[in-house]
């Protein structure tokens, strides 16, 4: 696991964001990676990634047995911040469909009391 | 036709809570109630899951922890709302949730399954041990909510 990349990668991020002009054209590349990601799942895209860590695996796509299952605390618990809310895909690194998935599975928990709505709301 | 004779139905799911002081022997009438239920309707239960007395995430009926009950049941239409409107009757309950796995399912290849008893998931464990991406994580953290709500 890039662990320690990605974290990099975000620390870099609000940085790019106002620092304009040449970190501008991140985004884009992101895309592009995230395109060619769907061509050969797991292959490594370090062409647009500007040094930082790997490309996050949609980890449902690697291992084609796990399924979303909204009565798995355990499994849909990776997904929540501290304070409950539902990690983004940029960050857990989740396709588009595993994480509309994962979203759907985590609000029918919150129904059942499974996972919290909030934590440690004011 | 074999395609005629088959009686294709729906696959669903309902999980529902009860109040955590509900006897046993209670908690294994609704059981027989709902399957009554279900099978009035022209529907079939597969099985009940006790996932028994569970933590939840926040207090349901002002209560800490609660029964979960998990029933896997094939049917047809109206045969939900049939089995909402028990669970709404009966004051043991205090959530419930009904979702559909499958459609088309051939009601009679569906073999029933005895109930099972589940040990209840154990307490959950520190974020440390699980966390996978800490120092994100943090940075998400740190800048989303607070200054939202400013």
């Amino acid at each position: 696991m890039a662990r320690p990349g990605e974290g990099m990668r975000m620390g870099g991020g609000p940085g790019g964001r106002f620092g304009g002009g040449d970190r501008g054209d991140r985004g884009d590349r992101g895309d592009r990676g995230d395109r060619g990601d769907r061509g050969d799942r797991g292959g490594e895209e370090m062409g647009g990634r500007r040094g930082f860590g790997r490309r996050k695996v949609c980890r449902f796509c690697a291992d084609k047995a796990a399924k979303v299952d909204y009565k798995d605390q355990q499994q849909l618990k990776y997904f929540l911040t501290e304070r409950g809310k539902i990690i983004p895909r940029r960050i857990s690194g989740n396709c588009a469909k595993h994480q509309r998935q994962v979203a759907t599975a985590v609000k029918r928990a919150r129904m059942l009391a499974i996972l919290p709505y909030t934590v440690g709301a004011m | 036709m074999a395609e005629a004779t088959k009686r294709l139905v729906r696959e669903y799911e309902t999980i529902y809570l009860l109040k955590p002081e509900t006897p046993d022997d209670q908690v294994d009438e609704i059981k027989e109630r709902l399957r009554g239920v279900v099978t009035r309707e022209g529907g079939k239960v597969i099985r009940f899951t006790d996932q028994g007395k569970r933590k939840t995430a926040f207090p349901v009926a002002k209560n800490a922890k609660a029964l979960y009950v998990h029933c896997l049941y094939v049917g047809g239409s109206g045969l939900v709302q049939e089995l909402e409107r028990n669970l709404k009757m009966i004051d043991a309950v205090t959530k419930f949730q009904s979702v559909r796995l499958a459609d088309g399912v051939d009601f009679d290849a569906r073999q029933v399954e005895a109930d099972v008893k589940i040990a209840p998931v154990e307490e959950e464990k520190p974020r440390e041990e699980r966390s996978e991406f800490p120092p994100t994580e943090e940075a998400f953290e740190g800048d989303a909510p607070e200054a939202e709500e400013a």
